[in-house]
């Protein structure tokens, strides 16, 4: 009975906190990290970050997911810190670039092997489309 | 008392067991809720994929900056058992345009400068029929939030008594002083790359000109309200409001399942909530006895029903009664 109390009480305060708190109409939500479709949207942003990536024959990959928030607007926006590795893969012959090994050491042709990356991937659902609208990147 | 408490909890955490734990936003989802005959139909087009959530519950969001609560008095008022403002003020054109904000989280100032075209219009007998810039709000309104990133519907209807709002109408219109300048993501294109990169999540800058070529000058081009205020939360007051002074804004919850609404009246029956919404309500009525709000999405018309949508009315499903606000034009 005390047990149902409690938490019919903690149901009540969380109702009134949640109430009490201020929210923007449109503005991004923190989800985890680890969430399957985060994963999904952060493989989809670095297969466009490799095809993007010109002037590097090999393919990087997802090593960390150090942030992501959803977002609506006319669809929904994932908005994504990445941490990318540089993988041993030639983006040739590379869909997809996740099970490829890292590259052992950076070669003295590719600037950096690791890079932290700010992605938004806009997905449409009704669309059937989806898109990298940000792909902003630096070697770390 | 506790018994009764108990007996409720319990029966409520039985539902939400029976309830199949479906793949948010995927076949699986739509199949679902066509099968189960609720008030309205998903739709199949997207892709097959679960979406993660925030956890929010209905009804409890969006307590943005207070206005004045309008309280109407309503008694002599006779509500008619429908009512939709398109047909009410057939000479006001944009109460039948459908707007899209793009990848940007500009719903507050799309609600917004949406129903103040409208109002502008009605109360001016349709004299004066412009489209009311989205841009001028989502950029100029320091105090209405982060831009691109939310705000707040209140404060939107704030700053256009007090700075005014330009005319603007969507993205390459060329129509008004200051048009959209974020483009929708291209449409009825499989698979292709989206035209809708470039900002982002950026907001624009708040430019004090009107696009080359167009008369007056900004200042001269400001539209101003006289009143903003909200409207008390009751299904009566917002129907008075709309009746008689044309579309108002409001905000709800979104569900991960409203993404798939293609027509009936919206409720949420299945996934998790995705974040807080702005839109127009343009009207009421029932729907095979099922009573709804008549409102008008900005994710252009191939969403919902030709860009309009049906939400339940009269239980402040979502939070959709409890942040109604308006304003009437100087």
């Amino acid at each position: 009975m005390c047990v149902w109390v409690c938490f019919l009480v903690c149901v009540s305060v969380t109702g009134w906190f949640l109430t009490a708190e201020q929210i923007m109409t449109g503005e991004p939500h923190t989800v985890p990290v680890n969430n399957c479709q985060v994963l999904k949207e952060a493989r989809f942003a670095v297969a466009e970050f490799n095809k993007a990536n010109v002037q590097e024959q090999f393919a990087y990959k997802v090593l960390n997911i150090t942030s992501a928030k959803m977002q609506i607007v006319a669809g929904i926006n994932y908005i994504l810190e990445v941490w990318l590795g540089r993988t041993v893969c030639k983006k040739s012959h590379t869909a997809d670039s996740e099970p490829c090994a890292l590259h052992p050491e950076p070669k003295a042709s590719s600037r950096f092997k690791e890079c932290q990356c700010h992605f938004i991937v806009t997905d449409v659902p009704w669309e059937n489309s989806r898109a990298l609208t940000l792909n902003k990147c630096h070697p770390n | 008392m506790w018994r009764a408490a108990f007996l409720l909890l319990a029966a409520s955490i039985a539902v939400s067991l029976a309830r199949p734990h479906l793949k948010p936003m995927s076949s699986d989802m739509v199949n679902y809720i066509n099968k189960i005959n609720t008030t309205w139909k998903a739709g199949h087009n997207f892709h097959n994929v679960d979406y993660s959530y925030v956890q929010k519950l209905c009804g409890t969001m969006l307590k943005g900056p207070k206005l004045p609560v309008m309280v109407q008095y309503a008694g002599d008022v006779e509500l008619p058992k429908e009512f939709d403002a398109r047909e009410q003020w057939p000479n006001c054109p944009t109460l039948k345009e459908i707007r899209d904000q793009g990848s940007c989280g500009s719903c507050w100032a799309f609600g917004a400068a949406e129903a103040i075209s409208d109002r502008v219009c009605i109360h001016s007998n349709a004299k004066v029929s412009v489209e009311i810039s989205s841009e001028d709000l989502l950029t100029c309104c320091d105090s209405c939030g982060m831009g691109c990133n939310g705000g707040y519907p209140s404060a939107a209807w704030d700053f256009w008594t007090n700075e005014g709002l330009v005319t603007g109408g969507l993205y390459d219109s060329h129509v008004g002083c200051r048009p959209y300048t974020i483009p929708p993501c291209e449409h009825h294109v499989n698979g292709s790359r989206p035209s809708c990169t470039g900002e982002g999540g950026d907001t624009p800058q708040c430019i004090t000109m009107c696009e080359s070529g167009y008369t007056p000058a900004y200042k001269k081009d400001k539209h101003f309200g006289k009143t903003s205020y909200s409207v008390e939360s009751d299904e009566k007051q917002i129907q008075t409001e709309i009746y008689k002074n044309g579309p108002v804004e409001g905000a709800f919850t979104v569900y991960e399942d409203f993404v798939l609404y293609k027509s009936g009246v919206y409720q949420h029956v299945s996934g998790s909530a995705v974040g807080g919404h702005a839109i127009k309500v343009l009207g009421w009525g029932e729907e095979d006895g099922v009573p709804y709000w008549l409102c008008a999405n900005s994710w252009n018309t191939d969403w919902g029903d030709n860009g309009f949508f049906k939400f339940l009315r009269g239980s402040d499903h979502c939070g959709i009664e409890s942040e109604i606000v308006a304003g009437i034009p100087k």
